[in-house]
């Protein structure tokens, strides 16, 4: 994307965001549970992302993983996961995680020159972690509640305060920056590599799920807590309703 | 799918282990059991089945496997919890089957799933007490070319032995889950087609592996 069709997509999300954010009647934060008012929108929506990734990106995601040889797929993962980390430093920054936030600026460097311009995740290599933390979740340690939940067209499953970190990537992420002529193809690239490392998770929820809708979206939403909490969620996300047996 | 991006993918293989870790060996009730041994137990049969599964076959893996998941989960429990409140409106027979269709699509789960070795490991963590009797055991499988998956075992004790409730794998709990997922179907078409699809399932699993 150029800074024109950049600033287009980035209004089009923000749009996006604003007008469901005003539609949505958001409740209370109830914890855990993030309730689902819109089920019917999300189900039309969830059914349209399934049909799109079944007749297009699905294939398209299986024919790159038989074509390129797995070291060649190991790289290109590494070169997106480098580029999209600025966004993963801004974020620990934002949440106050600023030991995180150098040790990442350390990792990009490290990775950027010694890594080959990020196909070789050197920085792992030596013991440098890796993070994951996006907008939504920044939202989430200043203590927006999660708001109600929502699967986006093209983008999958959503809240209505995590559904910000879509235009914060884009503003964060290099190619936001770039011409077209390199930002469309790797744009392209690393959407068909993001579907294929989760070509495991989506066979997985096909072969396992009655409701295949219900599934995606309850994993989503718990496996999103534990990502805001970095793994360490309080305690009483493990109790369960029922008493013990007598 | 976009959104569900970069670190899911560990998530719902995490998933997959949640929905797949139900062995263990046969073991006698011991009054001073700890749920901490429920759980090495169930792991050490884990990683037997794996590094036997071809020589097993489904069949022989879900031989060597029923017993085990019948002594380490309390597949009872489990099926009353997965149900909510429809466990009460239900007879004592369906109440039956569905201990017993639940049972069968467990191990036979993991039996088509835990199809291969490829030199993963269990490590303990911790465990440490939770609300009402509870334990909570946090372990990792280790995969030798991939990120560790963080799995907790929630157990309780039940005639002198601790016995595994709900697994939770980097944060996604399979009794949720469940219980999320069969409530919708219950929901919309009825307990007798929750059954119906259970059975469908189980012999997908035989078919497929």
């Amino acid at each position: 994307m150029d800074r024109g069709t950049g600033r287009g997509a980035l209004a089009l999300s923000l749009l996006l965001c604003v007008f469901i954010s005003a539609c949505a009647t958001v409740p209370a934060d109830k914890g855990v549970e993030t309730p689902d008012p819109l089920e019917s929108m999300n189900r039309a929506f969830f059914s349209f992302n399934d049909t799109l990734d079944k007749a297009i990106l699905g294939p398209v995601s299986r024919g790159y993983v038989k074509v390129t040889p797995e070291p060649a797929r190991n790289g290109i993962r590494n070169f997106f996961d480098n580029l999209g980390y600025i966004s993963v430093i801004v974020n620990e920054f934002l949440q106050g995680k600023f030991e995180n936030g150098f040790e990442g600026i350390q990792r990009v460097v490290f990775n950027s020159t010694f890594g080959l311009g990020g196909l070789v995740n050197f920085s792992s290599a030596i013991g440098i972690q890796q993070r994951y933390e996006d907008f939504g979740e920044t939202l989430a340690v200043w203590g927006v509640g999660p708001g109600i939940y929502l699967e986006l067209p093209f983008f999958g499953p959503s809240t209505s305060r995590d559904m910000f970190s879509i235009p914060a990537r884009t503003v964060t992420g290099p190619l936001f920056y770039v011409d077209p002529v390199i930002s469309i193809p790797l744009g392209a690239v690393d959407l068909v590599d993001t579907r294929a490392r989760l070509e495991s998770a989506i066979r997985l929820r096909d072969e396992t799920a009655l409701d295949p809708y219900i599934f995606q979206r309850e994993a989503w939403l718990q496996r999103r807590r534990n990502m805001i909490f970095d793994g360490n969620p309080p305690p009483e996300d493990l109790e369960f309703y029922a008493p013990p047996p007598q | 799918m976009i959104g569900f991006r970069k670190r899911s993918e560990c998530t719902v293989l995490a998933v997959v282990a949640a929905l797949i870790l139900f062995f263990a060996p046969p073991m006698a009730p011991a009054e001073n059991a700890k749920a901490q041994d429920t759980v090495d137990r169930l792991h050490s049969a884990l990683i037997e089945v794996m590094k036997n599964a071809d020589a097993l076959g489904f069949e022989g893996r879900w031989k060597t496997l029923a017993p085990v998941v019948t002594d380490s989960y309390d597949l009872a429990y489990i099926s009353e919890i997965v149900l909510g409140r429809e466990w009460d409106k239900i007879s004592q027979d369906d109440r039956r089957q569905m201990i017993d269709t639940f049972t069968r699509l467990t191990v036979s789960t993991y039996a088509a799933r835990f199809d291969g070795f490829s030199g993963e490991s269990f490590r303990h963590m911790e465990e440490k007490p939770m609300n009402r009797g509870r334990m909570l055991v946090r372990t990792e499988l280790v995969r030798p070319a991939d990120e560790p998956v963080h799995l907790d075992y929630v157990l309780h004790e039940k005639e002198g032995q601790w016995r595994i409730v709900n697994v939770v794998a980097e944060g996604v709990s399979d009794l949720s889950l469940k219980r999320a997922d069969y409530g919708s179907i219950i929901k919309q078409e009825g307990f007798k087609k929750l059954l119906e699809k259970l059975e469908t399932q189980i012999v997908a699993l035989r078919a497929g592996a």
